[in-house]
């Protein structure tokens, strides 16, 4: 049995969710169009939900669908509540690093939602100081907070949109296709979308971190693209194809990459002199790539001066070959993120001294490359540029005397000054430009998802570094590069703790026990005023107090808590979110401890009135003086627990915008994914409030048991 | 501490027709009487008799369907509806003491007794306490006056509860089978504290079982059965020589048990 069981562990490593034969899926179920309840028939669907579905199917296994609110969804995926998040995770940096990120199955852009009326925002730098509504863990949370704009958490997109409308916010950043098909869907005319923030975003599977999951869902994933299954879904709920360009196909399934480059450019690009073969950085990038990706490379060896003819042609996929990244190029070709990055340098002869800077430049020679950028750069300087065939030729010039300087990229220089021990000429000075060299294809090639993978995985398990080291003598790899957005400094869940151990304990003192403590008085003044109409002799009275009694006890207080804030303002009354708290909680409050005090003061004799009435006391007079404090005695323990409770109620309060104890941990919570450590902290400050009141519960307690016999 | 004389009728309680009914059972049917000022009335009769309610519409605790009441100087028509101010005011001229005493049990002695003279007649609480302190003297428990009622016995229990009644200084007092609730031994000493209130004067209307007592105190004794006072008159005739069966059966069974 032994054995056979660990032939089962061994299958699961090759096709995990075939192995378990069912596929659990997390998911919001209030997200339309993309994960929702179809209000005809209560089922679960949605773009989301269809895709989840149809890769199950591919995969010949069971969907279990596991519908999880947004905020927590990522700590129940950890806590493996099940296998993948379906719901529209948008792929980012940080997120690759803490989960296995499918494919993407769409393709949107961030868009920016206003009122209609407003016209005050037309771009992301007008949001600076407004105030907009994101979930707390997706990135648009993070692209408004970067934008200088207050968060407000919710719960999801409907919400904020809700909050929009309300005028409690004044923007919901959010992807395009959501808002689209929000609209198409509604026909609301109160928002508009007012502008882009210039992201794409693109969504895909979550799983766990070396899940195993990858290679079947991404699997699963190319053929209902293929067979145009995940159009047919997209077009469904989200009446457009939005399930963006084959990400990985073209280049995979070519089965071959075709690499145009010089084979004339030490160290870039260059045939070994000992052995013939060709090898150069951007050669062996170029091959790690095609490793990367599973095919085989072929090189094209082509002059610099027609290689974009030559890719225009066809006749090759891509260029390597330090192509230098600039908004020209980016128009006409599609640029992979770099692979090397330097900067311009001016070199020059050795006993040459009189050029230092661009601008010495002017009225002097120098040899370029034709099309290169730092033919440009020195024609801009006012120097007469002399076209050669490539690096190896333009110093050869110069080193002849017959041309001035040179100017090219740090990289090349350094590496031929390394290679040769070349003394003969210096590095004069530098352009001021820094220069990016990436992989270049076609316009609209649809290669860049895959050469940009590839290079990042380069990049990240330091095989790019080691090309460089090879070939540069150098890391040119350009790891730190800025449009990369960096992973925030990791701090321990303790330190985190520590640092928010201030933090939370404010909210619970400025928000969480104020909330707690006017709602408490407010709801036993309410609460008073029930019992009493409760017990009046008066028909309507009484059952008028009986009916509210009846609500609040049978209504939850959740829901209480929307119809206060959400609800109430589409009859024109707008609560702020601390208010309107207060406000169900008292009424809350209200409701149950009417019953309790009903009861305590039934539980006085009759002879107590009796005897008040004797001595002359009126009705209010007895009640005050006779009756209440009696009562008080039996009530305080069932009041002692409403309060106890009512404190760890305030922290639904979180739902409607306060920021109070449990807020704040999930605001802190979200973005660092430590859910225990701030959670827990959370609830020992709760515990702690909780313990401090039972104390003080048992003191009451004694203090009114000191006129009864024991 | 005896009431003060003054120039109210000679009559302090004046009851005519009174009738009561809890739902369909009719308690009184119909009961006329009077009190002398200054004089002690014992109520007696069997269980049910309707003693105890005729008691409580002399103070309105039970309001009384019809029947003209008047207690000192205020008189109400319970067949007409009347304004709470001056049920108040009826209700203002008497003090009560329940069966079961009905202690205030979260104030101490003094406070239970010093409460309707401070709160309700607004009178300084220095002179208040005073008097509250001679009363104690006067049923013998002044060293109980920081005392909560649970601390005291049954007996001192009933006797800071006429305390309390005499406090407001009413013109008349009424007494709810006073001594009923009590362990037989503490009965003696409820007892002899009514007994010297009827010896200085105090008009009272004392509902009881104490047969001797009632003899022995009373100027008038009124014997309730089934809803009407069957038969009224001074201890020695009504005790002494019962005209009617019913009273002579009623006065066998409570004197001569076995």
């Amino acid at each position: 049995m032994v054995f056979v069981s660990a032939c089962g562990t061994s299958g699961n490593t090759q096709d995990p969710i075939k192995s378990a034969g069912v596929l659990r899926v997390g998911t919001e179920g209030v997200y339309s169009p993309f994960s929702y309840h179809d209000p005809a028939t209560g089922q679960l669907a949605g773009y989301d939900v269809d895709v989840a579905k149809a890769v199950a199917e591919k995969l010949g296994v069971r969907v279990e669908f596991v519908e999880t609110p947004w905020d927590s969804i990522f700590a129940a995926l950890e806590a493996n509540r099940f296998d993948v998040v379906a719901n529209q995770v948008t792929i980012n940096p940080e997120r690759q690093g803490k989960y296995d990120l499918s494919q993407p199955y769409t393709v949107g852009e961030g868009v920016i939602v206003t009122r209609a009326n407003d016209n005050s925002i037309k771009t992301l730098a007008d949001i600076k100081g407004k105030t907009a509504a994101e979930n707390a863990t997706s990135n648009w949370a993070q692209v408004a907070r970067d934008a200088g704009a207050n968060v407000e958490t919710v719960e999801g997109f409907t919400q904020a949109i809700t909050l929009l409308n309300q005028g409690r916010v004044d923007v919901v950043i959010n992807d395009s296709i959501a808002v689209y098909a929000y609209l198409a869907e509604t026909g609301d005319t109160s928002v508009k979308i007012a502008g882009t923030v210039g992201e794409k975003s693109e969504q895909g599977f979550a799983a766990r971190k070396d899940s195993g999951y990858l290679p079947e869902l991404n699997g699963a994933l190319n053929e209902l693209r293929a067979d145009g299954t995940l159009t047919e879904i997209s077009e469904k709920y989200l009446k457009t194809d939005a399930t963006g360009a084959p990400p990985e196909s073209p280049i995979r399934s070519a089965g071959v990459l075709r690499v145009g480059t010089e084979g004339t450019y030490a160290p870039f690009s260059y045939h070994d002199p000992g052995t013939g073969e060709l090898v150069g950085y951007d050669i062996d990038v170029a091959r790690a790539v095609g490793e990367k990706l599973g095919v085989p490379v072929e090189f094209v060896e082509t002059p610099w001066d027609s290689m974009f003819a030559a890719l225009e042609a066809n006749r090759f996929d891509v260029v390597a070959n330090q192509v230098t990244v600039s908004p020209e190029r980016e128009g006409k070709y599609d640029l992979s993120v770099p692979y090397a990055v330097g900067e311009g340098v001016i070199v020059t002869r050795a006993d040459d001294d009189s050029i230092k800077s661009v601008e010495d430049l002017k009225g002097k020679t120098t040899a370029q490359s034709a099309t290169s950028n730092w033919a440009q750069v020195a024609r801009d300087a006012g120097a007469t540029v002399e076209s050669v065939e490539g690096f190896a030729q333009a110093i050869t010039l110069l080193n002849q005397g017959r041309v001035d300087a040179t100017v090219n990229d740090s990289i090349a220089v350094y590496a031929y000054l390394a290679e040769t021990g070349d003394t003969s000429i210096k590095i004069a000075g530098e352009t001021g430009e820094k220069s990016e060299q990436a992989l270049a294809a076609r316009k609209n090639s649809g290669l860049l998802p895959e050469l940009n993978g590839a290079l990042e995985e380069l990049r990240t398990d330091g095989k790019l570094s080691e090309i460089s080291q090879q070939y540069l003598k150098a890391d040119a790899s350009g790891g730190e590069q800025p449009q990369q957005a960096q992973p925030p400094p990791v701090r321990s869940a303790w330190q985190l703790v520590l640092d928010n151990l201030w933090p939370l304990a404010k909210a619970a003192l400025t928000m969480t026990i104020p909330l707690t403590i006017i709602s408490f008085i407010l709801g036993l003044v309410i609460a008073l005023a029930v019992a009493l109409a409760r017990l009046s002799s008066n028909v309507v009275v009484s059952n008028v107090a009986r009916f509210y009694i009846s609500i609040i006890r049978g209504t939850p207080l959740l829901v209480q808590l929307f119809i206060v804030f959400y609800a109430m303002p589409e009859f024109g009354v707008k609560i702020d979110p601390f208010p309107a708290a207060v406000i169900a909680f008292s009424l809350n409050v209200g409701g149950y401890a009417a019953e309790i005090i009903r009861s305590a003061i039934l539980s006085v004799p009759k002879g107590q009135w009796e005897a008040a009435e004797t001595i002359g006391l009126n009705y209010t007079g007895a009640l005050r003086r006779i009756i209440l404090p009696q009562a008080t005695r039996v009530a305080v323990p069932p009041l002692s627990n409403t309060l106890i409770s009512l404190v760890k109620d305030t922290s639904l309060a979180s739902t409607i915008l306060v920021t109070e104890l449990l807020r704040r941990a999930q605001e802190v919570a979200a973005p660092t994914f430590e859910f225990f450590a701030l959670y827990g902290t959370a609830a020992i400050y709760y515990w702690v409030i909780c313990l401090v009141l039972s104390f003080g519960q048992a003191r009451v307690e004694r203090r009114l048991e000191r006129y009864v016999a024991r | 501490m005896s009431e003060p004389t003054d120039s109210a009728p000679e009559y302090r309680v004046t009851a005519e027709n009174v009738e009561k009914a809890f739902g369909e059972n009719k308690v009184l049917r119909g009961v006329s009487f009077t009190v002398e000022r200054g004089t002690a009335t014992a109520i007696i009769g069997p269980s049910g008799s309707g003693k105890t309610t005729l008691l409580r519409t002399l103070n309105a605790l039970d309001r009384a369907d019809s029947g003209v009441i008047r207690v000192d100087d205020v008189e109400i028509d319970f067949s007409t509806p009347t304004p709470k101010s001056e049920v108040r005011r009826f209700q203002s001229r008497s003090g009560f003491v329940f069966q079961g005493h009905n202690l205030f049990p979260h104030k101490t002695v003094l406070e239970n007794i010093i409460e309707g003279p401070v709160v309700v007649q607004k009178r300084p609480k220095e002179e208040a306490v005073a008097d509250a302190v001679e009363l104690l003297e006067q049923v013998g428990l002044a060293e109980k006056r920081d005392q909560y009622p649970f601390q005291l016995s049954g007996g001192q229990q009933q006797r800071v509860g006429i305390a309390r009644a005499l406090a407001l200084k009413p013109k008349l007092v009424l007494f709810d089978e006073p001594t009923s609730a009590l362990d037989p031994e503490l009965v003696g000493e409820v007892l002899s504290v009514i007994k010297d209130l009827a010896v200085e004067g105090w008009t009272l209307v004392i509902v009881t079982h104490e047969i001797q007592f009632a003899r022995q105190v009373s100027h008038q004794v009124l014997f309730t059965d089934q809803g009407i006072i069957l038969e009224k008159g001074s201890p020695d005739e009504v005790i002494g020589d019962p005209k009617e069966e019913r009273t002579r059966q009623f006065l066998q069974r409570i004197l001569n048990p076995l």
